[in-house]
């Protein structure tokens, strides 16, 4: 957190959580109450209202998103009216669904800009889709491993995927789109996806399609279907893939017997002294 | 008590709406039919028409490169 700047007005990127009502914390419901304006971008409608119930000046960003407009280019706009509103001196609060700095542009450029301008601005962090998802499907990172990657990044660059972790992709529903113009791509292109994902596992895998509830009176999706399955199934832009590993934890024995020596060693050495 | 903040309550405190009395807190809000039924079937999209929120939402914030 800055607290040096000198100049007035100041953003605070918040996470609202995932579900409407449940995941908001204190510190993102007070620096909302407290704001000047608030800027909200979200995935349900209806939490948008509900925002709008919280406080008298809250500015949708959804208007910045338009058919045939490059993201990248509405990642700039949402970042620039929240600024404008920081250089007059306001006291500014971006509200952004889940964790906003978890597959979030928007916020972490808007707080390094408004820092590199010497307003004050930090982030506080909220319940991401990812933490719904490892309590929904009873996953935990920890005991297998765990990679995130943007799907269109998997696509686009060499990763080395590790299939005896768990492989998660996000934005899958627009997998393979590098105009950065559209909402949504084809089965065609989720099908190079299936050959990619191929080179690592098994088209009769199991992957689940996940989508976090966003309102109390839904349940999230939780569709498990086969790999190569995946050009057919109905995606949206929160759809989610969860790849489970396909093999076991491979032992490093080379590392196990130098680990093993510099136990001989330590030992030694204490019978030693 | 309005439907957002019914939604808000239910979220914060889901333990203190089992299933069974579920229908009676809805009952209880003294909602208009269309309401009372879009709640009762839990149909989000009903209810975000009947709020009057937005029909298209879209919640990419991220890019691949």
């Amino acid at each position: 957190m800055s607290t040096t700047a000198e100049k007035p007005g100041s953003l605070v990127c918040v996470g609202l959580g995932m579900m409407l009502g449940a995941h908001i914390g204190p510190r993102a419901r007070s620096q909302i109450e407290q704001a000047d304006v608030v800027f909200v971008a979200v995935s349900d409608p209806v939490v948008e209202l509900w925002l709008q119930q919280m406080h008298p000046d809250v500015r949708s960003l959804q208007p910045h998103y338009a058919e045939g407009k490059p993201r990248h280019q509405t990642y700039r706009d949402m970042v620039e009216s929240m600024l404008v509103e920081v250089r007059a001196g306001r006291t500014v609060v971006g509200a952004f669904y889940g964790h906003p700095g978890v597959f979030a542009k928007a916020p972490h450029d808007a707080i390094a800009q408004a820092r590199r301008e010497g307003f004050a601005a930090h982030m506080e962090p909220g319940v991401s889709a990812e933490d719904c998802l490892y309590a929904d499907l009873g996953i935990d990172p920890g005991r297998l491993g765990c990679q995130h990657y943007e799907a269109s990044q998997l696509m686009f660059y060499r990763r080395r995927i590790d299939p005896s972790a768990y492989l998660i992709l996000w934005q899958v529903g627009i997998a393979g789109d590098r105009t950065y113009r559209r909402f949504a791509t084809g089965p065609e292109y989720r099908r190079l996806l299936v050959e990619r994902l191929r080179e690592d596992y098994p088209a009769d895998h199991p992957v689940t399609v996940y989508e976090a509830a966003t309102l109390p009176i839904t349940q999230p999706r939780m569709d498990t279907i086969a790999l190569r399955d995946l050009p057919d199934t109905p995606l949206h832009m929160h759809s989610t893939l969860v790849v489970p590993p396909c093999e076991p934890l491979q032992r490093d024995e080379a590392m196990l017997a130098r680990i093993e020596a510099l136990e001989r060693a330590e030992a030694a050495a204490t019978e030693q002294a | 008590m309005s439907i957002v903040q019914f939604l808000e309550t239910l979220g914060g405190a889901p333990n203190q709406m089992s299933a069974a009395n579920y229908a009676h807190a809805v009952e209880a809000l003294g909602l208009d039919d269309a309401a009372r039924d879009a709640l009762l079937a839990r149909d989000a999209n009903a209810v975000n028409r009947l709020l009057g929120g937005r029909t298209v939402m879209r919640c990419m914030i991220a890019t691949p490169d």
